[in-house]
């Protein structure tokens, strides 16, 4: 090549050669890459490796992207779950733990939904389709299509109407899975467990459900303190006693005297909690009050008890002390005040006074003690205060206006003052238990022993069993005796104030304890306007309310593992013998 | 021994690749199968919630208490009594 360009062009002296070089440079290279294919290869590996590095980066960064979040690519329509896994509520057990009383369950729900435009989604036509399977008329079924996008059809449908639905030929139907809250015992504790509507809105909620909501709990089950046989029994012996004295209302507790727990609770008329229409609350209204805990009521005698404790504790008086029960109280009423019934005898003593339930009598114990000492008792005592539970339906007491001395005097016999059933309870627990004070619970309660607080002595509280005692013995409370528990307690017969003012119709109560010689359990049951019948001489508490609570008694004691006992009453018999003597 | 160089490097890279792509896919599978076992999981779950509803209605105390009637003749059912029930004392001594 080089002789090949010197032949052409001759070179003679001064002439420019440098392009000759440039020439002979890049002809010198394109001969060497022709001379030897190494460089050339390694040429090409060079791009192929660059190719090869940027591709593997690649992939290696994807793939590692891949493993380290799955979750990207798994997570595809189709794959995920159609409901969360844990329910929305806890499941409710009674005391033992073995009984169910409420729980949430998956069940399908059939809805329309309505994704096409109006005109293309024929509404007659789906309500003449849909009638058959929803036994309902197409007009009625055209009316509800015609609201709304999404439209619930039927709740709770098996497979097989799942099936039929989905052969209605309806396009738009479609099934979702939702929870719902199931209450297998159904109208047993209603009041205590509440109720929850499908949406599980906390203000469609009611009772013990919406304890859970508001306080966001969030435990699979929770463990009451109720026992459902004995709850069965105070339901079933409340209803019967209705019914047989034409009563308007009824309502029962039995609470643990020592440590609160309420063991079962129960207010008549009641309801379903399977079936209550959550949007419409007014129809159940009446039902769903829970007297024993939304209500206060004048609770009549049965308050004199805490008279008597009041007066023992304070040394006002002895047992021993006579009071006489002719004598003319308060002139500046229309009359004198008078008793239930007249005392053949002047002059009785303390415990008479509680036996016979002498609203004279007790009048002038609270004269003995004062207005200011009743005021602080009671107060102490917690019924004049707004009870704690763990529901939000909690009532208050309706207390005097000015607490006079005309009030004390009422209040000493149990009027002039509303308190809460439960409230009540618990006090007259303290009354009895040794004098130690108690907050009820609907929990199972993990602590056994009893609050220090206490509300009265123990030789106080001792005496009070045994002249309580004395009035199911041989007063108003006969009828609620049982053989072998040796039940103690007293009766209460209150008028009750009318809206209009003055008093109409009567609530009959007894609040006792079982066992006599050391009580475990408070019981309280009261009648609302109960009758008398034929058979039936009189509408006080000692021919309804006693008699009831009594029945309960015999029925719940053994289930409650209470041993009958019939060795006499020599555990704090000669104790307040001794102070009457 | 570049050019051999390079192949090897080639393959160790396709291995990788062939290897992060399979392991990726098994994931995704074993991920599809654990959902459906999910699945079957919470359909058992639900299973057992609902029998152990119909459980609480079958043993509820009505429910009972209306078996005990109906059959009362026959099993001689009585209510249970105080007398049935003895106190054990806590320190009592072990027997032979």
């Amino acid at each position: 090549m080089v002789n090949d360009i010197k032949i052409k062009n001759r070179i003679v002296a001064g002439d420019d050669i440098s392009y000759l070089y440039k020439q002979e440079k890049s002809v010198s290279n394109n001969s060497l890459k022709d001379k030897n294919p190494n460089l050339v290869g390694k040429e090409r590996l060079k791009i192929a490796l660059v190719f090869f590095v940027v591709f593997f980066s690649i992939f290696s960064v994807r793939n590692t992207f891949l493993s380290i979040f799955p979750g990207e690519v798994i997570s595809q329509p189709g794959n995920s779950i159609a409901l969360s896994e844990s329910k929305p509520l806890p499941d409710i057990y009674d005391r033992s733990g073995k009984n169910l009383l409420a729980t949430t369950v998956r069940t399908v729900r059939a809805a329309v939904v309505k994704r096409s435009s109006e005109k293309e989604f024929d509404i007659h036509k789906a309500a003449i389709k849909l009638s058959p399977y929803l036994k309902q008329d197409p007009e009625v079924i055209s009316k509800r299509l015609s609201k709304g996008r999404y439209i619930e059809l039927v709740n709770d449908i098996s497979e097989k109407e799942q099936y039929e639905l989905l052969n209605s030929g309806v396009a738009e139907v479609e099934f979702n899975n939702v929870w719902r809250r199931v209450f297998p015992n159904k109208n047993l504790a209603s009041h205590i467990l509440g109720f929850s509507n499908r949406d599980f809105e906390e203000n469609s909620s009611a009772g013990f459900e919406r304890w859970i909501y508001k306080n966001d709990i969030k435990s699979e089950r929770i463990n009451l303190s109720l026992n459902i046989n004995v709850q069965n029994h105070l339901e079933k012996k409340l209803f019967e006693a209705i019914d047989k004295f034409d009563a308007k209302a009824g309502f029962g507790i039995i609470l643990n005297a020592n440590n609160g727990e309420i063991v079962a609770l129960a207010s008549l008329p009641d309801y379903d909690p399977n079936k209550i229409n959550y949007y419409s609350p007014a129809n159940t209204k009446e039902k769903r009050f829970n007297r024993a805990i939304q209500g206060s009521y004048e609770m009549g005698s049965v308050m004199k008890i805490f008279t008597l404790a009041m007066a023992l504790e304070e040394e006002k008086i002895a047992l021993s002390d006579e009071f006489d029960v002719w004598k003319c109280i308060d002139k500046s009423r229309k009359g004198c005040l008078s008793d239930y019934k007249k005392s053949k005898v002047q002059f009785l003593n303390a415990a008479e006074c509680l036996i016979k339930s002498s609203n004279i009598c007790m009048v002038q114990i609270a004269r003995i003690t004062g207005l200011n000492t009743q005021k602080r008792f009671l107060s102490e005592t917690g019924i004049l205060d707004e009870q704690f539970l763990e529901l939000y339906e909690m009532g208050k007491p309706s207390l005097p206006i000015r607490w006079d001395d005309l009030s004390m005097e009422q209040i000493s016999f149990g009027q002039g003052i509303s308190v809460v059933p439960l409230s009540f309870a618990s006090a007259a627990a303290s009354i009895v238990n040794g004098g130690y004070l108690i907050e009820p619970t609907i929990y199972l309660s993990e602590n056994k022993n009893k609050n220090n607080t206490k509300l009265i002595s123990s030789e106080v509280s001792e005496t009070m069993r045994y002249v309580m005692r004395q009035v199911v013995k041989f007063g108003s409370g006969k009828k609620a005796d049982v053989e072998g528990y040796e039940v103690i307690g007293k009766t209460g017969t209150a008028d009750k104030p009318c809206s209009t003012g003055g008093y109409c119709g009567r609530l009959t109560s007894f609040v006792g304890a079982f066992p006599g010689w050391r009580p475990e359990y408070i019981i309280l049951i009261s009648l609302d306007e109960p009758q008398g019948k034929k058979g039936i001489r009189g509408s006080s508490s000692y021919w309804n309310a006693a008699p009831t609570a009594g029945e309960i008694i015999r029925l719940s004691a053994p289930l409650l593992n209470i041993a009958k006992k019939n060795e006499s009453e020599k555990f704090y018999q000669n104790h307040a013998r001794a102070q009457i003597q | 021994m570049l050019k051999y160089i390079s192949y090897l490097l080639l393959l160790i890279f396709l291995s990788i690749n062939i290897y992060h792509y399979t392991i990726s896919y098994e994931v995704i599978k074993l991920e599809k199968q654990n959902n459906s076992l999910k699945k079957e999981i919470f359909s058992e779950l639900d299973k057992r919630d609902q029998l152990q509803t119909e459980w609480a209605i079958i043993v509820s105390p009505n429910n009972l208490e209306r078996l005990a009637k109906k059959y009362s003749e026959r099993l001689k059912l009585r209510p249970i009594s105080g007398d049935q029930i003895t106190i054990i004392p806590q320190n009592i001594e072990e027997g032979e």
